[in-house]
């Protein structure tokens, strides 16, 4: 297994600091993780970079209808 | 600030690795700016009439055309998109081949590696662009057609399509829409890209025991700084020294990363990837993209920077990464060899044009199909799909160089 707590000495408050905001991104990441598993930001706009202007309530841009549809009703 | 662990995670994580990818800030919005009068002229229709009689050739009707167009902008409206096929096959089809589609997030991959190993002629740029475009089209060509033969086999339904008016393109719904998504992506690199960026930072810098690691350089770097001390301010042999001191400390920059925990697990990947012509630096950044491909600019930012002095080139285009991506060399080779080569960097875009590498899609897919089935199969056969399309590239690229 990797020393990896042993070997993080904490020489200065940079070593420190540094450690707080990797534990702070690594929890970002575990609660996106989380988030897209749980359904909560997975729908349009959660990747962030679509085409649609509303995110959570997109319409297909052209609608398509059956003859049936589009048909005057008697 | 001193040197230091914070100083590191600034330059070499935070600035290495958002900065490569916000760079990338103007080309997308170029996308979006045309995808955006695309939409809203009222092209897209007529679109999908025209293509009706080649997606039939597909086993798919002109319908899946909007659909498989909008994933060109992102592959999450696309697959929602498909809700307008009523054939439930046919719906499935187009969901299952719509994130082989290039995204707006395959853009930095495919435009850092075009400037760095491309000749600099912009019709072969321009030409390779446009193939890693035109390989998803074809892979989802090919795919479409396998899965109506097999899996999803039944006859294609006809095609009714309402055609809305042409129109002008409304400039400031254009614009807004430009500038909405520009800021989405600025949005997401501030956040998923940077938190990345710190772990793979981390990964990379700890354990950072510099005992172990710099003792073997130690004897050697003392006696270049002892001469350079000695040198005379404006001779020739100061320049040879200071290249020298550069290349020690570039050297103990490497080692620092082999022994590092992102290292470690390069190196137990490494035979995995190195059909494809990689090295461990590259199988780490192409694992590390799994969640969202554009991590892969930013993951080869900090690995390709972090402790090296990297001068930015003078070419025009040339960035800092570039230069480094350019420089790269295997671990252990004698004389030094090179990485990247144009069929390595062909091999990592085609793997990048047919992965699924996102997993808000993937997440899509599942909302929308009912099932954690069809996003396991979306993710398994394109995973397969891009190793094997990477293979091919690079045995057959190397063949012919």
């Amino acid at each position: 297994m990797i020393p990896v707590i042993e070997a993080v000495a904490f020489a200065s408050v940079q070593d420190m600091a540094a450690l707080v905001l990797v534990v702070s991104a690594a929890g970002y990441l575990a609660w996106q993780g989380w988030r897209v598993v749980r359904k909560k930001s997975a729908g349009c706009g959660g990747c962030g970079s679509c085409a649609s202007t509303q995110p959570r309530e997109s319409q297909p841009f052209v609608e398509a209808a059956t003859i049936k549809q589009i048909a005057p009703k008697p | 600030m001193a040197e230091g662990a914070l100083r590191s995670l600034a330059v070499d994580g935070v600035i290495g690795g958002v900065g490569g990818v916000l760079v990338f800030l103007p080309q997308i919005m170029f996308l979006f700016f045309f995808i955006a009068i695309l939409e809203d002229c009222g092209y897209m229709a007529r679109a999908a009439y025209l293509m009706d009689k080649l997606m039939s050739r597909v086993g798919l009707s002109g319908k899946s055309f909007i659909p498989l167009l909008s994933s060109f902008a992102c592959a999450i409206p696309g697959v929602m998109a498909a809700r307008v096929i009523e054939d439930r096959r046919d719906r499935l089809t187009t969901i299952l081949v719509a994130p082989l589609m290039s995204c707006s997030a395959r853009l930095p991959v495919y435009g850092i590696l075009i400037a760095a190993f491309l000749p600099a002629t912009w019709w072969i740029q321009g030409l390779t662009m446009f193939a890693m475009y035109l390989v998803g089209i074809v892979a989802a060509a090919g795919v479409a057609l396998a899965l109506k033969k097999t899996l999803l086999r039944g006859p294609t339904p006809p095609f009714v399509l309402e055609l809305p008016a042409y129109k002008w393109p409304s400039l400031r719904l254009v614009v807004h829409r430009m500038l909405d998504r520009g800021w989405e992506f600025i949005k997401r690199a501030g956040t998923l890209i940077l938190a990345v960026s710190i772990v793979i930072w981390a990964m990379l810098y700890y354990p950072h025991d510099a005992a172990t690691v710099e003792a073997p350089f130690a004897a050697r770097r003392a006696a270049v700084e002892a001469r350079l001390a000695n040198a005379p301010a404006d001779g020739p042999e100061r320049a040879e020294l200071e290249e020298e001191l550069a290349a020690v400390d570039n050297e103990i920059a490497g080692a620092y990363q082999r022994q590092s925990i992102l290292g470690r697990m390069g190196h137990w990947i490494e035979p995995v990837v190195k059909p494809l012509g990689w090295d461990w630096r590259i199988g780490c950044a192409a694992i590390a993209s799994f969640p969202a491909r554009e991590v892969i600019v930013a993951t080869l930012g900090v690995i390709y920077n972090l402790g090296k002095d990297v001068d930015p080139g003078e070419e025009e285009g040339q960035t800092q990464l570039t230069e480094a991506l350019r420089s790269a060399t295997w671990d252990g080779s004698d004389p030094p060899r090179p990485v990247y080569n144009v069929p390595v960097a062909l091999s990592i875009m085609v793997f990048f044009s047919l992965c699924a590498q996102c997993a808000a899609t993937l997440a899509v897919i599942k909302r929308e199909t009912n099932s954690w089935r069809w996003p396991l199969f979306t993710f398994v056969y394109m995973t397969v799909l891009a190793y094997v399309g990477a293979l091919v590239t690079y045995q057959v690229g190397m063949l012919l160089v």
